[in-house]
Formats: structure tokens, C-alpha cells, sequence
């Protein structure tokens, strides 16, 4: 007759095991929870202290991959630039109430080149903003408390260059102290440019060609047109960008805004100017708030920090689109970086989700071509703004770099998949990914972006609805016509057609 | 708060219990694994770290439906893994062991 034992170490071990097991996948399940949750993978904001999780020396190359069709490319003028444009074109066409009599020279130069780009312009002004003002007042109170958000961001700003012979040498300590090895004072500058704010960081030797060729705008020391010269000390682009609050890119267009990544790059860039000109040495900030003598997005392939995607922007392998850049012109003794080739252009050329998912039809589905002796992607920039100006609540968008599948939150399922779209040569990767992008993520209808629906990418966290902080009027109406980018093409006999 | 090092500390323990466990189990059933079958069960068990994995962040990254799709096709792979290994290796391992 056998004595009745207690739990044999056996039956304690395959207790124990089942129960560790499940323990561990659990502990998987909350590890991972987390790393799509917290605070971390949202913005990014860790590598302030320099613990950027993307190491771009394997990827290093000696030729940007955008395409050169000649050695030196032709300077942009800055009064091309729309947002020029249009105030230009606001000022001297409605304004002034002269309409086309009322135009410049350069302007009536510049549209008879380009007839179409008139025809946006105006379907913009004329059409566009007036039916946004009413869909504003019909739609608009929803967006308030994100709005309210937004302008918190523009609080705290830095004050607007002038001329690059004032501003970049007003307060250089002299005489300059020394540098003993450009490549640690490099090493110095990405760190403590880190610090400041950015959450990556690229030198490239500075590239007249990127900067325009005249001023778009009056400000800044300059008027309207003057050509702008470069000075000798504009020698290095410190290049750098800070992204978006995640919840607020997801929530694209209409709760969305550029102003907290703006802001934060803009403070960035000014706190690093008076750190080179404390060290004796000129420095000049390119930012949203300082204001833009230059163009951007090539000075970040330049420095290395990404590469450029289908629709014009930098993608860099950390945030994707899903940041603002700025940039500082320097004298200061350092070594540049080189570009790098992350396989995203191959990655774009399969991808299109961003051509798909745009509700103006403003990014091209077709290959990079030539432009100012540059081979690019180049979006419509008329029918991207006039898209903007129809938004109600933000007045602008973001989907592209909203819905870029390289713009995902840093965590690590995330980052793990761009690693390896890094490391395949093949191609393989990217097509899956690209399929499963299409198919697991979700991708609204871009109709649906426009009033009355004025869908969002994802729905807005709780954090930017009006309700239950606040009281406001109860929105009015029920129905607005949804702007439709095809009809208006045929009212207009396929004038827009580019 | 689950994303450190404490809650890594508790997974490691676990696992270690289980890998103990189930070799203990293994004893019991007189059953040895060759290297390919250890290969197969231990991608089985990272697989299905994976899927799970590949749930929550998504759904903590409020992607819905990639958290619910990923869910649905990477467990039914888990689960045809699982059910081949069983019959066509495991089964008549144990078969001739009881």
C-alpha cells in the first residue's frame, strides 16, 4: 500500500516551467504593449542624450542618392516658393483689386511660363478659401482645443535672422578659441546639439546650389526679389531635425500642425548658433521661426541623416517624414558627414502608399525626374497647398508623412522591420512590406478628408477633443459638398493637369 | 512601466523555468529531441513571442487592424505549425515511448 506523497520535484518542475512559460509570454505581451505606449516611442525624445538607435556607418555611400543631370544645379528663386507666391499673389491680384494688371514683372513672367500654376493659384483664392471659411464656421469648433494646442507652441519663439553680414557675425566671441581636431569638434556638436533639442544630427559641407537665388519674400534684411549673396563663411550645414508629438501627426489634417516640431527645431537651432559664435565663429540659423534662405531636404541628404522620398521630403530612418529640420551655416572648423543609402528609394518606388492617400492628387506615382539639374521626386506644390487651404480646423496636412509606413513609432517591431528593408539588397522585403503595409495598416478613404466628413487619419487621442473640458458652440449644418479635385480639373478643361 | 529591466528579469526567470519544465516533461515521456526538433519547438515558442508581441504593440500603437490581422494569420500559423510538428513528429515520438 502506497504512502500518499507530497508534489514530487518533478511535478514541481513541470508546474513551474508551465507556469514561467506563460509568465514569459505575458511578460513578451506587456513588453511589447509598452513599446507601442510610452512616452519613448512617441516622439523620439531620448536620443537627446545621444542614443540614436539607427547607425548609419554601414549605409555610408559617396554620391546623395538623388541624381545629379549636371555638376552645379541651377538655384531656386525663392519668389517661386508658393507660400511666396500666394502673399505675393494676394497683395498685388485681390488686394490691390487689380487682378492681373496688377502683377509684377516677375510675377506676369513667372505665369506666363506657367498658365496652369495661375489656375490653382486662383481656383485657391477664389474658391478654395472662401467655401473653407464657411465650412470653418459649419465644422470648425470640434478642432478648437487641438488649435488652441497649436498656438501654445508658438509662445516661446526665436527672433527672425537679418542679413547673413549681421546677423551671422553679431556676438562672436574674438578672438575665436582654437580647434584641436575638427572631427572631435564635430563629435561635440552632434552631441550637444542633441541636447538642445534635435533627435538627429548630419554635417554636410555646405552646397551654394541648395541656397536660393533670390529672396522670395521681404524680411529677413532683404526685399522681395534681392539676389542673395553668399558670404565666405557659410562653410558647413549642421543639419538636424526634432519630431512631431506622434499623437498629433496620427490625428492628420485636420487636428494636425507643424508648430511643436517647429518650435522645438527652431529653439534648437538658435541655442546652437550661440553655442559656434561663443566658440569665435560665424553661424547662421535656417529654421521655421528663424525663416529660410535655403532649401532644406538636400542639405539633409547631404549630411547623411536620410534619404529623399516620394513626396519630397527627407525620410530619415528614425522618424521617417515625421519631423522638422533645421539648419545652421557655419565657419566652424568640421568634418562632413557622408550621405547615406538606406534602400528607401527603391523602397518608394514599390511603396506609392503616400501618392495613394493624398487627397489632392499631389504626389507623383511615376519615377524621380529632372528638375534645376537635380533628378527628384517633386510634388504639385499648388495642388498640395490648395488642399491645405481647404482643411477645416488646421488649415494645412500632413497625411503623407502621416501615413509613410517609414513614420511608425519607435518601437522596436518598428524599428526592426526598417533594419531589415536596410539590409536586403534584393528588393524581397520591401515588396512584402509593402503588401502588408496595404493590407494590416489602415489607410482611409482620401475622400473622406474633406468637409463635411473631415476624417483624420486616426481618430484624435483624447487629449485634442474639446469634450469634456470645455464647452463650445455645437457645430451648424449638417452637409457640405466634399471637394472634389476631379470635378474641379473638369471645370477648369483639365487646366490642372500637370 | 513594463519596458524594463525588472519585468526582462522576471521573463528571463520564467523562461528558464520553462525550458526546465519541459525537459523535465520530456524525461517523464522518455522522449529526446534531435537538434532539428529542438530547432523546430524553440522557433515554435519565439514565433509565438512574436505574434504576441506583434498584437500588442500594434494595438498599444493604435493600429486596430494591423493588431488584429497580424493576430489572426500569424496564430494560424502558429497553430498549423504546431499541429504538423504534432502529427508528423512529436506524435509518434510519444507514441512509441508510452
Amino acid at each position: 500500500m502506497s504512502e500518499k506523497r507530497g508534489l514530487s520535484r518533478r511535478d514541481f518542475l513541470k508546474i513551474a516551467g508551465a507556469t514561467g512559460g506563460v509568465a514569459s509570454l505575458a511578460g513578451v505581451g506587456l513588453a511589447g504593449w509598452d513599446s507601442g505606449a510610452t512616452g519613448q516611442a512617441h516622439t523620439g525624445w531620448q536620443s537627446e542624450q545621444g542614443l540614436v538607435m539607427f547607425n548609419r556607418e554601414p549605409f555610408r555611400v559617396d554620391k546623395p542618392t538623388y541624381g545629379l543631370a549636371k555638376a552645379t544645379p541651377d538655384r531656386l528663386d525663392g519668389r517661386e516658393v508658393i507660400f511666396n507666391r500666394d502673399t505675393a499673389l494676394k497683395a498685388q491680384w485681390y488686394t490691390s483689386k487689380k487682378g492681373e494688371a496688377g502683377l509684377d514683372a516677375w510675377m506676369k513672367d513667372y505665369y506666363a511660363k506657367f498658365p496652369d500654376k495661375l489656375q490653382l493659384d486662383r481656383v485657391r483664392n477664389e474658391k478654395i478659401e472662401p467655401e473653407r471659411v464657411e465650412n470653418q464656421k459649419k465644422y470648425g469648433s470640434q478642432y478648437i482645443m487641438s488649435q488652441i494646442w497649436s498656438a501654445a507652441w508658438s509662445a516661446v519663439s526665436v527672433p527672425r535672422s537679418d542679413l547673413p553680414e549681421k546677423t551671422d557675425l553679431e556676438g562672436v566671441q574674438k578672438p575665436a578659441y582654437k580647434i584641436k581636431d575638427p572631427a572631435a569638434m564635430s563629435n561635440l556638436i552632434k552631441k550637444v546639439t542633441m541636447t538642445f533639442g534635435a533627435t538627429m544630427v548630419g554635417i554636410a559641407k555646405f552646397n551654394p546650389a541648395w541656397v536660393y537665388s533670390h529672396a522670395g519674400a521681404d524680411g529677413r534684411g532683404y526685399k522681395r526679389g534681392d539676389p542673395i549673396n553668399i558670404p565666405d563663411w557659410w562653410q558647413y550645414a549642421i543639419a538636424f531635425g526634432v519630431p512631431h508629438e506622434w499623437d498629433i501627426v496620427k490625428s492628420n489634417p485636420t487636428y494636425g500642425t507643424s508648430s511643436d516640431a517647429y518650435n522645438r527645431s527652431s529653439i534648437a537651432a538658435a541655442r546652437l548658433v550661440t553655442f559656434i559664435k561663443r566658440l569665435g565663429y560665424a553661424a547662421r540659423e535656417e529654421s521655421p521661426n528663424g525663416g529660410y534662405d535655403t532649401m532644406v531636404p538636400p542639405i539633409l541628404i547631404d549630411a547623411g541623416l536620410g534619404e529623399q522620398g516620394r513626396f519630397g521630403f527627407c525620410i530619415t530612418p528614425e522618424a521617417g517624414g515625421n519631423f522638422r529640420p533645421a539648419v545652421v551655416f557655419t565657419n566652424l572648423p568640421l568634418v562632413p558627414d557622408k550621405p547615406i543609402n538606406m534602400g528607401l528609394k527603391s523602397y518608394c518606388m514599390e511603396c506609392k502608399i503616400c501618392a495613394e492617400q493624398c487627397p489632392s492628387r499631389a504626389i507623383p506615382f511615376d519615377e524621380p525626374k529632372e528638375i534645376r539639374g537635380v533628378v527628384k521626386w517633386t510634388i504639385s506644390h499648388e495642388r498640395c497647398f490648395n488642399y491645405w487651404r481647404s482643411v477645416v480646423g488646421s488649415g494645412s496636412c500632413r497625411i503623407c508623412l502621416a501615413l509613410c509606413p517609414w513614420s511608425r513609432k519607435d518601437a522596436w517591431l518598428y524599428n526592426m522591420t526598417k533594419a531589415v528593408l536596410s539590409r536586403d539588397p534584393t528588393g524581397l522585403m520591401a515588396k512584402m512590406s509593402v503588401e502588408a503595409q496595404k493590407f494590416l495598416y489602415e489607410n482611409p478613404d482620401p475622400q473622406t478628408y474633406y468637409a463635411p466628413t473631415n476624417a483624420s487619419v486616426r481618430p484624435p487621442e483624447w487629449w485634442m477633443r474639446n469634450d469634456p473640458f470645455i464647452e463650445v458652440p455645437s457645430a451648424q449644418g449638417a452637409s457640405a459638398p466634399i471637394w472634389d479635385a476631379l470635378q474641379e480639373e473638369a471645370l477648369l478643361n483639365n487646366a490642372l493637369e500637370l | 512601466m513594463f519596458d524594463n529591466g525588472l519585468l526582462w528579469f522576471i521573463v528571463g526567470i520564467g523562461a528558464t523555468l520553462a525550458v526546465f519544465g519541459f525537459n523535465e516533461w520530456l524525461n517523464e515521456k522518455q522522449v529526446s529531441f534531435n537538434w532539428w526538433q529542438w530547432v523546430l519547438t524553440v522557433g515554435w515558442v519565439l514565433f509565438l513571442a512574436f505574434t504576441i508581441a506583434f498584437t500588442t504593440i500594434n494595438l498599444a500603437a493604435q493600429e486596430i487592424r494591423a493588431g488584429v490581422w497580424g493576430l489572426v494569420i500569424l496564430g494560424i500559423v502558429a497553430v498549423v505549425w504546431a499541429t504538423l510538428g504534432w502529427y508528423f513528429v512529436l506524435r509518434q515520438k510519444f507514441a512509441k515511448t508510452a
